[in-house]
Parts: structure tokens; sequence; C-alpha cells
């Protein structure tokens, strides 16, 4: 017969309100949840009282929290002494044990976000000393993640991340993947691409873009990952107050694009002038090989009678006699 | 150099019935071998898969190629290619240049030797009994020509093979300076020895393992005294600061140093590599600074410098090199006409006419028939 599993510890178990004084708000051992400060808790509680209980561990001499850290931390917000408490039996030692309490815990009423799954993976390595390969069948599946070591690996990684950019991954400003990138870089170059984002909007491809670009230009000059930033077009550009956090961040990436790519950027440019020296109508388009890796062009233009088509006809005719033509051709 | 003596060396079963199995071994005295099913090594290789202990340069592979040896070189693909012929008896190298291609192209890290190099020099035989046309063949596309030729000794005998033909030039291709037996054959001037060049900055920095640009320039020396034409390929030239005073230093020194009356060609080939070999770079030579070029995506997906940078550092090469040696016959590796039109002035109008003038090159310096 199957039989729930707390009924184990139904014998033992004894809820108590116990003064808030005898809890240890610094020990943060078993914590998963990243956000402590929860308004809607804090409205709950104010509305109808404290509903579930917290779980702790009699510890030496305060008490340890396994379950409930956001409870009993609104409740010490709101100013009450007191808060409905059940008193783990066992002790501290038993990590894995207390960890799982917690895990399920936070499990059993909502999706852990990937701060929070890095957080519980990371306490169950190094605080309960759980084996990677346990980590990898048993657990990552729990979490709702693909069983394999790259996986495992990335949110490892997540769980050192600088404070800034925890807070942009859980406002969405950055993905998950630029956040697993930045996050095997310095916290100083993590705390300087969070300062970025916070002034500028990217989409997910705009910011991989900027990530790779900013390796390469810091990996060329021999600095840190956001030294490019200090550039003094891209601190104007970040600071312009006419520009939207999205307009900030494309000209962010056409600037840094043009520091990695100076000779395509400036004949990208100058194709551009030219072609406008032309003075065709906008329905002629005119375009090269993007990388100019070839010299042809190609001319397409739409014309709906025979007349507008002279039209265009003649305005061609006109702009191949024009010298600037040739130089259109000629790429350096 | 030092030259390369592996830690470990896994014998094809079969490969214990070739005579040079046997003479490789004997300079290999004091290694540990160990006998591989046929069957074992040739899926593992074949599907990259790793053969148990053998996934570094530390280990040497003895195995008999299945396959064609005499194949068509990888730029046949390119607009204007020199229609170079590859033959390869080993594969892999252990000199560790940075931005070295074999590092994503073999899909296995261990050094492989082919033992059945009779089947190798009768292929060879074959194809220039049936080639109405010179053919260029050389041995050093899947590895270096001459980084394992200490121990395999094959020179000695791929070299007699092109002497006794009229329509066969052998180039063998190297970055070391292990030419010690190629002294004294009766080459016939049939056998071209080419050393693949830098300039000093980049041979110290991204070729750390290979010879250094004396110990090469030394080598050249030597096998010119010897009676060989000499072959110089600048490829990868390499877009850095500095990048014409240290390429122009190069072209001098070599040709106040060798003959250039004895030179069959020059080949210029600016760095040109698949993203994922420049991934492999950043991670295995975190120091390097080859992959920081202005690169653009070009021919087969692969990244080459943005076209007017290529034009540059060629139209300048050629002008270095024909200050230095004017007759010297200077060609581009898997470039298209436009950029042979703007770095040269001219073009070759196809393949086939590339491979004529090289041809021509060949005939002057008395080198084919």
């Amino acid at each position: 017969m199957w039989i729930l599993p707390s009924l184990r510890y139904a014998s033992n178990m004894a809820f108590n309100e116990i003064p808030l004084e005898e809890i240890d708000f610094s020990d943060e051992s078993f914590r998963i949840s990243e956000e402590l400060d929860s308004a809607m808790l804090a409205d709950s509680l104010r509305t109808v009282g404290q509903l579930n209980a917290a779980c702790v561990l009699q510890g030496n001499p305060l008490k340890i929290i396994v379950c409930g850290f956001r409870r009993l931390m609104a409740l010490r917000r709101l100013g009450s002494p007191r808060a409905l408490i059940r008193v783990l039996p066992g002790n501290a030692a038993d990590r894995t044990r207390n960890f799982n309490l917690a895990l399920w815990d936070n499990l059993s009423h909502r999706q852990l976000n990937p701060l929070e799954k890095a957080r519980a993976l990371s306490g169950l390595r190094n605080l309960c000393g759980v084996p990677q390969e346990t980590l990898l069948e048993t657990y990552l599946p729990i979490l709702g993640l693909k069983p394999s070591e790259r996986v495992l690996r990335a949110y490892l990684s997540l769980n050192d991340l600088h404070w800034d950019l925890r807070r942009c991954l859980v406002d969405g400003r950055l993905t998950q993947s630029s956040v697993e990138k930045l996050a095997g870089m310095s916290q100083e170059s993590q705390a300087g691409f969070a300062v970025l984002m916070s002034g500028i909007r990217l989409s997910a491809a705009s910011q991989k873009k900027i990530l790779s670009l900013l390796e390469d230009l810091a990996a060329m000059a021999g600095v840190s990952l956001t030294e490019p930033l200090k550039n003094p077009e891209v601190q104007a550009a970040m600071n312009d107050p006419g520009l939207s956090p999205f307009q900030k961040g494309e000209r962010v990436y056409e600037l840094l694009y043009r520091l990695r790519n100076p000779r395509l950027s400036r004949a990208t440019e100058q194709f551009a002038a030219r072609k406008k020296l032309l003075g065709l109508p906008g329905s002629v388009q005119i375009t090269a090989d993007p990388y100019f890796e070839t010299a042809g062009l190609r001319v397409v233009f739409d014309a709906p009678n025979a007349d507008r088509f002279r039209d265009l006809a003649t305005a061609l005719e006109r702009a191949s006699r024009m010298p600037v033509l040739e130089e259109l051709f000629d790429v350096r | 150099m030092m030259p390369y003596r592996p830690k470990e060396i896994l014998v094809q079963e079969q490969c214990w019935q070739d005579p040079a199995t046997h003479e490789i071994l004997e300079k290999l005295r004091g290694v540990r071998i160990d006998t591989v099913r046929n069957a074992d090594l040739r899926a593992a290789v074949e599907a990259g898969v790793s053969v148990p202990d053998a996934n570094s340069r530390d280990t040497l592979i003895l195995m008999r190629y299945p396959g064609k040896f005499v194949k068509n070189c990888q730029g046949s693909g390119a607009e204007i290619c020199c229609g170079y012929l590859i033959v390869s008896y080993a594969w892999n190298c252990h000199l560790g240049c940075s931005y070295c291609v074999l590092q994503s192209y073999l899909s296995n890290d261990a050094m492989v030797i082919c033992t059945n190099i009779d089947a190798l020099l009768a292929e060879v035989e074959e194809a220039l009994a049936r080639s109405t046309r010179t053919l260029r063949i050389g041995t050093g596309e899947l590895a270096d020509s001459l980084a394992l030729d200490s121990i395999t000794h094959y020179s000695r005998r791929l070299i007699p093979v092109f002497a006794s033909h009229t329509n066969g030039i052998l180039e063998l291709k190297t970055k070391t300076d292990q030419i010690a037996n190629l002294e004294g054959l009766n080459h016939r001037g049939r056998t071209v020895l080419s050393w693949s060049m830098n300039s000093r900055r980049i041979c110290d920095t991204e070729e750390r393992r290979a010879a250094t640009f004396d110990e090469r320039l030394a080598a050249a020396v030597r096998c010119q005294e010897w009676g060989y034409k000499l072959g110089f390929h600048f490829d990868p030239l390499i877009h850095y600061d500095g990048w014409e005073a240290g390429y122009r230093e190069a072209v001098e020194e070599i040709f106040r140093t060798v003959d250039p009356g004895r030179v069959a060609w020059v080949s210029l080939g600016a760095l040109r590599f698949t993203p994922h070999l420049r991934e492999l770079i950043q991670k295995r030579f975190p120091e390097s600074r080859v992959p920081y070029g202005e690169f653009v995506p070009g021919h087969h997906g692969k990244l080459r410098y943005f076209r007017p940078i290529r034009e540059e550092m060629y139209r300048k090469m050629r002008s270095w090199i024909r200050a230095a040696a004017p007759d010297v016959f200077v060609y581009l590796c898997m470039e298209s006409g436009i950029v042979w039109e703007r770095s040269f002035g001219e073009r070759p109008q196809c393949t086939a006419e590339l491979c004529q003038r090289l041809a021509v090159s060949a005939q002057r310096l008395g080198i084919s028939d």
C-alpha cells in the first residue's frame, strides 16, 4: 500500500506559534526563492493571516528556516512578533532530506525561475554533496530540465552571477542564453553589462550579437568586456535623451559593429552615399553583395506601365553617364 | 626543431604484414605498441570516434588506407584553381599551428601514417602514366610533407618515382627542417621542396612548434644546394598591425638567401577558416590574435578577410616579390577572378590557364618537359 511519505514525520510533527526572534534569518542554506520580497504574499498575510506553516529545524541556538523564507520575512516586515511554524524532527546535518523538503515545498505550487533552479542545483551539489550523476538523472528532470552535463554546467554557472545581472534575467531584460555567456566572465564585466542593459533594450538576437562584438573588441584590445562601451560615441548614444531604449540598443549595436568592422562599415557607407549621388528614383533598387565579395551590382526596378518604364530607363541612362557609377563598382 | 616521437603506437592488425610498419617501428624503439583489430580501428577513424587512448598527437596510428590516395586538392571548387593533386600518406600534424585547418577538418586527434605505401606508389605511377598533361602532386595537404619523414623515410621512395616520369612534379610542402632524407637522391629536378613561410612574428607566435623562420630558410638553402627547385607558400597571410613590415622583411630575406632563379613558384593565400575553426582557435589559443581580423563570410561559408584587405595584401606582397625576384611565378590560392584582377592587374581566365602558366614556369626551370 502506498503511504503518503510525509506521514513518516507525522508522529513528531509539531505546529507552534514561535517568536520570530528565535529564527536565524541570516542562514539561507535551504533557500530556493530568488525573490524574497513578495507584495502579494504580504497582502495575503495582512488580509487573512498565515495559512501555511513555515518549517524550521532546531538549530543552536536559533532555528534554521527550511521552508517559508518569504512567509517569515513578510511577517517580520509586517511587524508580526510570532509565526506559525512546524519544527521538523532531525537536525541540520541531514542536509539532503532538508533540502528536498525545501525544494518540493516550492515545486508543489509554482515553476522555479532559472536562478532558483540554479540555486537548487548548487545547494544540492555543494551543501548536500549530491553526486553529479544523481543531479543529472534525478534532479534535472524534476526541475524540468534536460538531463545533460551541458545543461547542468550552464545552470551551475548562473549561481555565481552578479546581482545586477540576476535582476536583468528576472526582469526579462536579458535572455538566459546571454546570461549564461556572461556568467563565465568577471564580476566587473557582468556589472558593466548590467549597467548597459539598464539604459537600453535589446532583442534576444541583438543581445547575442552585441555580446559577440564586445568579446571580439575586448580581445582585440586586451581589455575587459565592457571597456569598448566607454567609447565616446557609444556613451553619447546611451545617454541620448531623444532615443528610446530600443533605439539606443540599435545605435549601440551599429557603433560597436563599426568599431569591429571599420573597413566594411566604411565601404558600406561609401556605397550608400555614392548610390545616392546617382539620383535615381526610389523604385530603382541597386544592391551589392552584402560583403562586397563579388564586384557585381544588382539593379531592380518596378514599372507598373510603359510610361513609368520609359521614365525609369531614362533615369538609369542618365545615371550610367555619371562618373560616380564607376566608383560604385570600386569598393576599397 | 624536435622530430616527432609518439608516446604510444596503435597498429592495425593487418599492417603487421607491411614492411613499412616494421621499418617505422624500428625507428621508434621503446615506444609502447598495441595491436588494434581492423574493424575497430577503421570504424573509429572513419567515424571520428576516438580509439581508446588515441585522442592526442601523442598517439600514432599505423593503418592501411583503403581508399584512393590521389585526389583533387580542395581548392578545386574555387573560380580559379591551380589544378593541384594531393596524395596523402599521413593525416594530422604535431606542429600545432594556431590557425591549422586540420583541427576542425580531421575527426581524430591522433597522428596517422598509412603503411600501404606500395599501393600509394602504384597509384601515383598509374596516374602519371595515364595523364597527358603535367601533374603537380603534393603530399602536404592533410599532414606536413616532412614532419614524419624521419620515421617513415617515404620521401626516399616517392622522389624516385617522380624522377622516372617526365610529366610529374612532386611538391613536398613543409614547415620543418627535416630534410636529412633528401640528400643524395637522384631526383632529376622533378621534386620541388616548398616551405610554408610567414613573417617572423607569425612564425614565432602562431607556429610555435614548427621550425623557426631561419631554420626553414636554412633548410631551403641546403635543398637548393642538393639541386632541388624551391617553392614558397605565404599561406595563410595574416593581417595584423605591422604586417607590411613583417612580410616585406620575410620576402626580402628569402630572396636574399636563396637563388631566385631556382624558385619554381610562390603562392599567396590569405587566412580563411570556418566559424567552427575560429571558435576552436579562440578556445585552444586564447593568446592568438588570428581570430580577430575583419572577416566576412565567403565561399562555402568560410570566413575570409574583407576583399579589399586581401587585395591590398596580395598587391603589396607581389610588388615586394617582384622587386626581389622579378621572374618568379606568383599565384593566388583559392581566389576569384576579381581578386586576381584587382591585386595583380590581370587574371588567368580559368583553372586551365593557371595550370598552363604553372607548367610553363616549371618548364622554364627545367622541372618538367
